[in-house]
């Protein structure tokens, strides 16, 4: 399987290196970006900037001081040059001219001889910001004539004020130290859960077997009896804990490669299976030959003290483990996300060590601590296979459209409760947990019959299944609106010239987290769907990073998705350009 | 149950997030580095900057370099405006432009500059695996 994981990722790193091969040359250096010029012309001393290809001065950024005899700040006092909105900017394009009246400068500096320093800062709406630069002009009373240098005003030291973080980050900060623990406790629960499951039970004989061999030798006290358990339970979490390794250091990777649609379709496929295998459909096994190969690999170890034990352990998490496969794999699933191979060990370590508590107990000599087997324990194992489903339906999240995963889970809840026995007849005067079943019997199903009707009405949030009825208007399917796509530059441009009202333009990419909120949360909100309305709609998906791709993210200097560009006149509106995610209040009033 | 299926949500919701953290002393960055064993991306950033706000809250919350970053890396962010904190031998010319180093300190190829699309950076970061 590994292997298999192995070559997709090197293919993806591949196609990925050649795709996107480097391109920082385009960027301009800064003496190439703006170009100044100073000089003294008529009654006017002129400072002149030529701005490169894609580069903007911020027009608030603009400060012209009188540096010597004295400084004096005399931005206000000029007139300064025309701006476009940009990105929520002044921005200045092409070239910036500021004229400072020769009158202004004799009214404040009494002899001849001044400096003038213009500071200025711009950006390439490629995707860079320049540090902030200085033009000069100086005259001394026995030289008139223009003198200009730009240097880049590295010797200015801003204050920056220490970050504070506010009570969300806080938070976060607290949650992530804490995080760890959480896991782990909960890896750990998820080990007693799966000690009850009837996985357990072939390892039962194999530890019995070695605590009987001890005995015979001597008598077995219950600290002995415990060790002897512990080595056995500890050799066993070792094997898991190598396999959370595995799956934590090549974590990112998996990661990547889950986010391919048919991959995670094929892992969908695999937990559905696994979800039906604990529900006893089928059983998945080690086949016999194996089994029996390491079934005679521990026979024999009994008497072989401390080192067999732990080796017959190590063999028995194998023998196990496609018992406990299900679970196992949902949290090499959770594992492999975090991408820390630490905790990858350590996570299933002690889940296993979970697992071994009954054989701890039963080390112990206390028979009488373990529950007794029953039918209980097919309802565990029907839970984790519950979970197997839960999983494999978000997995599918990612792939298929908000209102059918709702409707998928609205699924799971219903046959879970039927599954529960939401339809067999209880008998009169049942107390404790028989009643306390059939509330959640009836709770699942109104969840489950809940999302239904909230899918139905086109509702995408499983936490907020009426949204259509509460919200006073009825929620429009994703459908609601519709966008044409373009594929090249040159269709983008027809579409543009022949605009009989105006257009906007979405680029996004299947890849952008940023792009599935703006789509999911903005773009079906009501009030942007009404003001949407006098809009033809297109856009252009990046997701493969095409040539054309490319070259219709050049052409608007653009650096990604998600962005939205508006057009009217044959003309884009770069007042209303949207990038990034917006919510929807911040992007009407963007666009109005 | 109820706290089984507290649980499951809890463990859900963690499959999801992976937040970036970005130290902005270098000192402390690299000794994280060489304690994690990971490599170094040191970001030159500053206020009114466009990319690096796209890099930050658009590039790096994507899923894949999200987690390759976080898998992979040690984010040192530097105030392009405070020279006084810059790295030895890092003279960046704009905002972004990022470095990559070892966890020795090494600065590994060239820069990347400007601002790029998620997997573009993905696929610059990859080159130096």
């Amino acid at each position: 399987m590994f292997r298999y994981i192995a070559s997709f990722i090197l293919a993806t790193t591949l196609v990925f290196a050649n795709l996107f091969a480097p391109s920082d040359d385009d960027f301009l250096e800064p003496n190439e970006a703006f170009k100044t010029h100073s000089f003294k012309e008529g009654e006017y001393i002129e400072f002149e900037i030529k701005l490169g290809k894609n580069i903007y001065l911020y027009q608030d950024k603009l400060e012209l001081l009188i540096t010597s005899p004295s400084k004096i700040d005399i931005t206000n006092k000029i007139k300064l040059p025309d701006f476009v909105e940009y990105n929520e900017s002044k921005a200045i394009f092409d070239q910036a001219n500021i004229s400072v009246p020769t009158s202004l400068i004799d009214e404040l500096v009494d002899s001849g001889e001044f400096a003038l320093e213009l500071k200025f800062q711009g950006c390439s709406s490629a995707g860079l910001c320049y540090a902030p630069m200085s033009a000069f002009y100086n005259q001394s009373a026995s030289i008139k004539s223009k003198d200009e240098i730009i240097k880049p005003l590295q010797t200015i030291q801003t204050v920056e004020e220490e970050p504070i973080l506010n009570e969300t980050e806080e938070i976060a900060s607290i949650f992530d130290n804490s995080n760890i623990y959480i896991v782990l406790i909960t890896f750990f629960g998820f080990g007693l859960l799966l000690s009850l499951t009837p996985c357990v039970f072939p390892m039962i004989p194999i530890l019995s077997s070695i605590l009987v061999s001890h005995s015979s030798k001597k008598e077995l006290s219950s600290k002995r009896g415990f060790f002897l358990s512990l080595v056995y339970v500890l050799s066993m979490s070792s094997a898991y804990a190598i396999a959370g390794i595995i799956a934590g250091i090549f974590g990112a990777n998996l990661q990547s490669a889950l986010q391919n649609p048919i991959v995670l379709t094929l892992f969908a496929a695999v937990f559905v299976a696994l979800g039906l295998s604990m529900f006893g459909y089928f059983e998945i096994r080690v086949p016999a030959f194996i089994q029996n190969r390491l079934s005679k690999s521990t026979e024999g170890k009994e008497n072989q003290g401390i080192v067999g034990i732990a080796a017959m352990g190590f063999l028995s998490a194998l023998i196990v483990g496609p018992c406990v496969a299900p679970p196992l794999a949902g949290a090499l699933v959770y594992i492999s996300q975090t991408g820390d191979a630490l905790l990858g060990g350590l996570a299933l370590f002690v889940l296993s060590i979970g697992m071994g508590v009954p054989l701890l107990l039963i080390g112990f000599g206390a028979g009488k601590f373990m529950p007794k087997p029953g039918g209980w324990m097919e309802n565990v194992t029907r839970f984790f296979g519950v979970v197997m489903f839960g999983l494999a339906i978000w997995m599918l999240d990612r792939v298929l459209d908000p209102s059918i995963t709702l409707i998928l889970w609205s699924v799971l809840f219903v046959s879970s409760s039927v599954y529960l026995g939401l339809f067999e007849a209880t008998k009169e005067g049942i107390v404790g947990i028989k009643k306390l079943k059939k509330v959640l019997e009836i709770f699942l199903v109104v969840i489950g019959i809940s999302l239904f009707i909230g899918a139905l009405s086109g509702a995408t949030n499983p936490l907020k299944p009426f949204e259509g009825f509460t919200s006073g208007a009825k929620i429009e399917n994703s459908n609601s609106l519709e966008f044409k796509e373009l594929k090249t530059l040159q269709d983008l441009k027809s579409v543009v010239s022949s605009d009989t009202k105006p257009i906007m333009i979405k680029f996004t990419a299947s890849w952008c987290s940023s792009c599935k909120e703006l789509e999911n949360i903005t773009l079906k909100d009501q009030e942007v769907i009404k003001t949407l309305s006098k809009y033809q709609l297109y856009k252009v998906d990046i997701s493969s990073n095409t040539q054309d791709d490319k070259e219709i993210l050049a052409y608007f200097g653009l650096f990604g998705p998600p962005a939205l560009l508006f057009f009217e006149n044959q003309k884009e509106l770069k007042s209303k350009r949207v990038v990034g995610y917006k919510s929807p209040k911040e992007f009407i009033s963007n666009i109005q | 149950m109820k706290k089984i299926v507290t649980l499951i949500l809890l463990l859900s919701s963690m499959l999801f997030a992976v937040k970036l953290e970005y130290i902005n002393s270098y000192d402390e960055a690299l000794q994280k580095a060489k304690s994690e064993d990971k490599m170094l991306l040191v970001m030159f950033t500053m206020k009114d900057c466009p990319a690096c706000e796209y890099m930050k809250d658009v590039a790096f919350d994507s899923e894949r370099l999200n987690l390759y970053l976080s898998h992979y890396f040690i984010i040192c962010e530097i105030d392009y405006k405070d020279p006084s904190s810059y790295p030895q031998g890092l003279n960046p010319f704009g905002t972004p432009t990022f470095y990559i180093q070892d966890s020795s300190g090494n600065t590994k190829g060239r820069a990347i500059v400007g601002g790029h699309a998620a997997p573009v950076f993905l696929g610059k970061l990859q080159e130096y695996k």
